[in-house]
């Protein structure tokens, strides 16, 4: 079947958007676009088809999901209370029950009190790259995929993508991502492996990395380790210093 | 006779016990609803308390927060991308959870999920007449799709929800090599685009 100029531009638009061309091909595509008008209304009608199917896809996952909650339409999630009958028999394991929580409470006092102050400080540090999404003419490094799916809050597949890196070039940026993954997953342990990489480094990480390691010991409850990280913050005329002191008057 | 087989296979596979979580998010990636099912309602309750007792949060919206939480596991593993658990699935889920939590309560002091609008998001640097107009095509998009019937539809769903290569549309659909899939996708889009511009007319 013999194909019509009509066929033929819808087929070039495709393929370039699909990333389906060579660089030479692109580079001429990019060529007759700019001056082409109507090629390139055609080519963002193609572009916004395929974020169309994205969104309708994406729709209907969330109807999906929405479906499932709806099966659990009047039920009454019981939560545990506080209140609950004591019987003598009981009373002196009760006293001894209250004992050991006041201990535990007093053991895990300094715990969620930092853990608290993490939670109200932290916020995964902003992307500087951005990942590509199908349908724009960008290839598809691995730098692009990690920065993508970390921009997406997808931090597992970011954790395995910076890994990757991690193990072709020493790049102190990637150290810092991967301890920022790994503190947005709840892994202040590994969180803070990263940032010491990052510190035992001359980079323009510095400060940041010094901030993030702090809040990494907040998570893990280490108060001592924050407190000393925070104190050396303070002297920082940055936004972290005052965000440092404002930590120091609660710790 | 193959669907029988596959959905007896799946069953099979859903009553393993020994099935590992990078399994499930393949099945899940698969379509097997009910697994995505017996999934959501395995960290359902659990989720919700511990929003309630370590957040704050009334019961209502811990369910929301699940909701979208689960929403965002769900997309990650149809999208492609999420392929492989690091940690396990209620970790995973938890600091998204977390994370939601944090956000929302850096944002207002309060919560407001459970609309479509703040979970499938459009574009947020778009100004609302922008967002508008784009939501109005969308619309018209997936009407389109509708109208266009399988398998143009699921073709085009492969590629741009699902990121799937071409090989794997090719194996999916039975098609006889890449460029055959190639080109029928080709023509899906194109059938696409003139019943959209019907719909417009």
């Amino acid at each position: 079947m013999k194909l019509n100029q009509e066929d033929i531009n819808s087929i070039k638009i495709q393929r370039y958007l699909d990333g389906d061309m060579s660089v030479e091909e692109r580079n001429e595509f990019e060529e007759e676009l700019a001056a082409d008008p109507a090629l390139k209304s055609l080519t963002d009608t193609y572009r916004n088809l395929a974020e169309g199917i994205r969104y309708h896809a994406r729709q209907n996952a969330w109807n999906t999901i929405q479906q499932l909650e709806a099966g659990y339409a009047g039920e009454d999630l019981e939560i545990v209370s506080s209140r609950t009958k004591i019987f003598p028999v009981y009373a002196v394991a009760a006293s001894v029950a209250i004992i050991a929580i006041a201990f535990a409470y007093i053991i895990n006092y300094n715990f969620n009190k930092s853990n608290r102050i993490f939670e109200e400080h932290f916020t995964p540090y902003q992307t500087l790259v951005n990942g590509p999404t199908r349908g724009e003419p960008i290839s598809h490094s691995l730098e692009e995929r990690a920065f993508s799916a970390y921009s997406n809050e997808n931090y597992q597949q970011a954790i395995t993508l910076f890994h990757e890196i991690d193990a072709l070039e020493n790049d102190p940026m990637i150290w810092f991502y991967l301890g920022n993954s790994y503190l947005a997953i709840d892994k202040p342990e590994e969180a803070a492996t990263y940032f010491i990489k990052v510190l035992s480094q001359e980079t323009v990480l510095t400060t940041q990395a010094r901030w993030y390691l702090g809040l990494s010991h907040l998570a893990k409850g280490d108060l001592d380790e924050a407190r000393a990280l925070f104190r050396v913050l303070a002297n920082d005329p940055t936004s972290y210093g005052e965000k440092a002191k404002s930590i120091l008057s609660q710790i | 006779m193959y669907f029988k087989w596959v959905t007896f296979e799946r069953l099979c596979i859903n009553f393993k016990k020994e099935m590992t979580e990078n399994q499930l998010i393949e099945e899940i990636r698969n379509g097997n609803q009910k697994l995505l099912a017996e999934t959501y309602h395995r960290y359902r309750k659990e989720f919700v308390h511990w929003a309630f007792k370590k957040h704050n949060c009334s019961l209502d919206d811990g369910k929301e927060i699940y909701q979208i939480t689960f929403f965002i596991f769900y997309d990650n593993v149809l999208s492609g991308k999420l392929e492989h658990l690091v940690s396990h699935l209620k970790t995973y889920l938890f600091a998204i959870g977390k994370n939601k939590i944090l956000e929302n309560n850096r944002r207002n002091n309060r919560f407001s999920f459970g609309t479509k609008e703040d979970v499938v998001k459009i574009d947020e640097d778009d100004d609302q007449e922008l967002q508008d107009i784009r939501e109005q095509q969308y619309q018209q998009i997936s009407e389109g799709l509708q109208k266009l019937g399988q398998p143009c539809k699921g073709i085009l769903e492969l590629m741009y929800y699902h990121n799937c290569s071409i090989k794997e549309i090719t194996e999916r659909f039975g098609f006889k090599n890449a460029d055959t899939t190639k080109n029928q996708k080709y023509k899906c889009m194109q059938r696409l685009k003139k019943i959209i511009e019907r719909i417009t007319v």
